[in-house]
Order: structure tokens, then sequence, then C-alpha cells
């Protein structure tokens, strides 16, 4: 499984909603579980599974799917 | 002479019809074109819809001009507003709806059976009506039921009169110094008194609002600040420190173009206060007490009373605060003692539950059940909160609510449920659940969060469990709950 798919089942997983549901343009709020709880748990879980770290900075600047894939891949 | 908030978007729209009322995304709706819309929504409701003066309609509230449209179209036509969260678990939903006995049910993906539903975009594409013989709503009318969570963990139906929510925004725009030239962001939840509140009071004064999903996507949120030139928005505190996580202190930047904002609905750690203080020393920072009842009763403004930032600030212009003993008798400076409230913003009782309202009142002044004291240049300490309600975030959890779904799991033999602070330092409180297992029982607890999340709300799912042989308990078979804190 390549990275994008790894992130996307992950979220999904966290959003409560099938993979299909999700591709690298899906952004915050387009799918109504993905609230600020749940997008801190979306950090802190890729942080955990990908042995990576996001400053504010970065965490910041993920508005969609291909950002967070493309934060992650920069990072191992 | 107080008009309703209706009424004032209707003399907005008459003094600046092109002036921006509302933004979402790349839509923006004038005055004057708001006002067609409302007119055109309470015409639809009262002729297509058959939906009669006094009738209540549910609105699943969620930020879209579509609810505006709904939620001012109604109050219009005399109908009644009951705004619940479009995430509502299905047992609180039936529960509102037995109480109330809606005709109309606005927004729901399932309709319940033989109750009319239309989507919450029903009125977007209404073609706007500019007929002028409109009647609007007298101010003793009532405008909105909001239910919330009652100590019992039914929720409880607050009537609000048009008098009421007129009388709050007027309150509430005196204190924060609003005017017309204000833009808003909007990222709060619409169905609570806060969110609500804030549309009416922008909207009656004639500011623009700017309604947004969530603070979820805070670079977004910098970006609408940038280009539309926000003066203000609102916040609870746990939505600051999410801000704070995802940004660090960047929102400061922004601050030479923020006049305001408004917090409210939890408390606020003090250095978070500070830290407010130092990156807005220009921006009134007006942090709020209040409950659905009695909406924003006190008011503190960080910046010129940052030496009294520990209490809850002053009563809010035009009401009125007392401390009261247990007799309803008034307490004097420094006397600890119930805090009750009193003025045209007050709610006048709770739907349909006479007991509950005759208990909530020492004559016209509202019993908050809260505990405080006032010292002698007027500020109000609060001492304690209605005793047990858990506030998630802002979001009021009655421990009961989690406690009738947590008994029904397979091995639970008993539960109680208290509000502990946050270990994420996120949302201020979360809750705790202490389970005492049937004999012989083991149980993997992320298997009932899952259970919880099934029947209830996520914010409600218990973050921490602990197995304990008993659950405290008085001699009348009450359970302790303080006792476990």
């Amino acid at each position: 499984m390549n990275i994008q798919e790894n992130v996307v089942n992950l979220i999904a997983r966290v959003l409560e909603v099938t993979p299909e549901k999700i591709n690298e343009d899906t952004a915050i709020g387009d799918i109504p579980s993905w609230d600020s709880l749940r997008h801190v748990t979306i950090i802190i879980e890729l942080e955990k599974h990908f042995k990576v770290n996001f400053e504010p900075e970065i965490i910041m600047n993920m508005e969609d799917v291909s950002d967070i894939v493309a934060a992650i891949e920069e990072r191992i | 002479m107080l008009e309703s908030v209706v009424n004032q978007i209707f003399s907005k729209a008459l003094l600046f019809p092109n002036k921006k009322a509302l933004i979402e995304e790349n839509k923006a709706i004038s005055y004057s074109e708001l006002a067609s819309k409302i007119l055109a929504t309470k015409f639809a409701l009262e002729n297509d819809l058959n939906i009669k003066k006094g009738d209540r309609v549910i609105i699943s509230a969620n930020k879209q001009i579509g609810f505006v449209y709904a939620y001012f179209g109604a109050h219009l036509a005399g109908v009644i507003v009951v705004p619940v969260d479009f995430d509502t678990n299905q047992t609180r939903l039936q529960y509102i709806i037995l109480k109330i006995k809606p005709a109309l049910m606005i927004g729901f993906e399932n309709p319940i059976s033989n109750i009319m539903n239309i989507p919450i975009d029903y009125f977007d594409n209404l073609k706007g009506s500019s007929e002028i013989n409109k009647e609007f709503p007298q101010i003793d009318e009532i405008a909105d039921i909001v239910f919330t969570t009652g100590t019992t963990g039914d929720p409880k139906g607050v009537i609000l009169k048009h008098r009421n929510i007129a009388a709050s925004a007027n309150n509430i725009n005196i204190f924060i110094q609003n005017t017309s030239e204000d833009v808003e962001l909007l990222a709060l939840p619409v169905s609570h008194s806060f969110g609500l509140g804030r549309i009416r009071c922008v909207l009656s004064k004639g500011a623009t609002l700017i309604l947004l999903g969530s603070f979820t996507n805070v670079k977004k949120i910098f970006r609408i600040i940038e280009t539309h030139g926000v003066t203000g928005f609102a916040m609870v505190p746990s939505s600051w420190a999410y801000i704070k996580k995802m940004s660090g202190t960047k929102i400061g930047k922004f601050s030479h173009l923020i006049k305001y904002i408004e917090i409210g609905s939890a408390p606020m750690p003090m250095e978070d206060k500070h830290l407010l203080i130092k990156l807005f020393p220009l921006t009134r920072i007006c942090m709020h007490y209040g409950l659905t009842e009695a909406s924003r009763s006190s008011f503190i403004e960080f910046n010129s009373q940052k030496d009294k930032l520990e209490t809850v600030g002053k009563s809010t212009p035009n009401v009125l605060i007392t401390i009261k003993d247990e007799n309803g008798t008034d307490l004097p400076i420094g006397v600890e003692g119930e805090i009750c409230v009193k003025g045209d913003s007050v709610t006048s009782g709770y739907w349909n539950d006479t007991k509950t309202t005759t208990d909530s009142f020492w004559s016209d002044s509202f019993r908050t059940g809260d505990w405080g004291v006032f010292d002698e240049s007027g500020y109000l300490s609060l001492k304690s909160r209605k005793k047990e309600i858990i506030n998630v975030g802002g979001k009021k959890v009655s421990p009961i609510e989690v406690e009738v779904v947590l008994v029904t799991y397979p091995g639970i033999k008993e539960c109680a449920c208290i509000g502990i602070e946050d270990p994420n330092q996120l949302l201020g409180e979360v809750i705790k659940a202490f389970i005492v297992l049937d004999d012989g029982i083991n149980l993997n607890f992320n298997d009932v969060k899952k259970y919880v999340g099934e029947h209830l709300e996520a914010y409600k799912i218990p973050v921490v469990f602990e197995t304990i042989p008993e659950i405290p308990k008085t001699s009348s078979g009450k359970i302790q709950r303080l006792i476990l804190k």
C-alpha cells in the first residue's frame, strides 16, 4: 500500500466513512464528520503511524489529502 | 421601543439595501436580498407548506445560508423555531419531537415518518418577494424553543420570546460596541445559543456575517480574515486551544484588523487570557457568562479589566444579577449564594413544563443554579457551575445521558460519569467513566467507546475509563458523582 492509500484509509477510519469517499482533493470540512476534534485525531494518528512530527506551520498548511501526503513524503 | 430581530433586519434592508448581509464561500447576499428571501420563505411556509402561526418547526442547524432564511422566515410567519444540531442523536431528537409536536422538519437526511420534511436548501432558490404588506411578530410571542441539557438527563425546552432575543442582541452589541461596519466570521454551531446569538447580533446591527463550517481549517480562517477584512469573531475556549495547536500564535498578525472577539461558554485557562491580551492589545476581548435561559448575563473585557480576569466580569447592560440565599432573599456583597438574573433577555420558562418553570424563578429572577459572589466593585466571581453537568469544549453533557447508554453494554453492572480536565489540553473537560463490572468480566474499553459512539454524539464518548468495585451513593440511592472528582 502506498502512502496515499495509507493516509486515505487512516482518515476514513477516524471519520468513520468508507475510503471511497476520500480522494486526494478531499479537504477539511468536505465530509461533515471532519471537524476540529477529528482533525486533531487525524494529525496525532498520522504522527504515530508514520513516526513523524508536524510543526504548527506544517499542520496549518494541511488543507486537503494531497497536502497531508506531501507533508508525510517530505518527512520519511 | 424594542423591535423583533426580524423587524430590525427589514429596517436595515431599507437603510442599506446593497450592503452585504451574508457571505458563504463565493456567495454574497445583500440586505435587500436577505429581506426578500425571508419574505419569500414566510410565504412558502404559509402557502406551500401550510404551516400556521404558533406551529413549531425543527431546523437542523448547520452554518448555511438556508438556515438563516428558514429561521427568520419562520419568525416572520409567527412560527416557533426549534433549532437542533445536525448530528443530534436519535434518542434526543425523538424526545424533542414528542415534546414539541412539530408541524415541519427542515434539513434532516433521515426524515421521521409522518412528519413533513424538507431540505435546508428548499428556500435558497425561491424567487424573492418584495410584497410590502407584512406583519412583524409581536414582541411577546414565542420565537424559539432551544433545548438544553438538563441535570436529570432529559433536555429542557427553553422558551425564548422575540423580546428575549432582541433584548439580548441589543445588550451584547452595546457591550461589545459593534457597528454596522463590522464584518464577523462565524465558525460556531448555530444550534447553540452562542452561535445563534451571534447571527442575531450581527444582522440586527446591519453588519456583515461570514458563515464558515468550523474552525477546523485554520489556514482558511486566516485567508478569510485577510480577504474579507474581518473585524471580529466569536469562539469558545476550546476553539482557541485548537487555533493555538494548529497555528501557534500566527493569528496575532491580524490583530490590527480584529476589533472584537467574543468568548464564552466554558472556563478558560488564565495563561490563555494573558496570551490573548498579548496578541490582541487593541481588541475588545469580551468573555461572557451566561446560559440559554439568560443569555450573556455578565461580561468582562480583557484589555480594560485585566486586573479582574479571575472573575466573570460585571452585569451586562440592562441585566440585573443578584445573589440570593435558598429562600430567595438577596445576599449582601461578599456573601456567596445562587446567581439569579433578571431582564428582558431572560426566558419566561420551559415549554410544557410548569413545575421546572416554577422551580426556576424567584419572582421574575431566573435561578441559574450556579453559585457566585460579588465584590465591592461589582465584579462577579463564579464559585461552582451547575453541579455535575460536564462541559466538553463548550458543549454541555449530562452524565446521566452517557450512563444510561453505558449500562446497556453487556458486562457493565453500574457506572458513573464525571468531567475531568482534558489530558490533551484542548476541550477543557472530557468525560471520565467509572465502571463497575459484572463478576468475572473483563472489557475492552475501545469496544465500549465504539458502542457509545453508535448511540450518542462523538463528544459524549468517555475518554478515560476506570473500573471500581462500587459506585458511591447517598442513602436514598443517588449517585455521588462529586465524590469521584
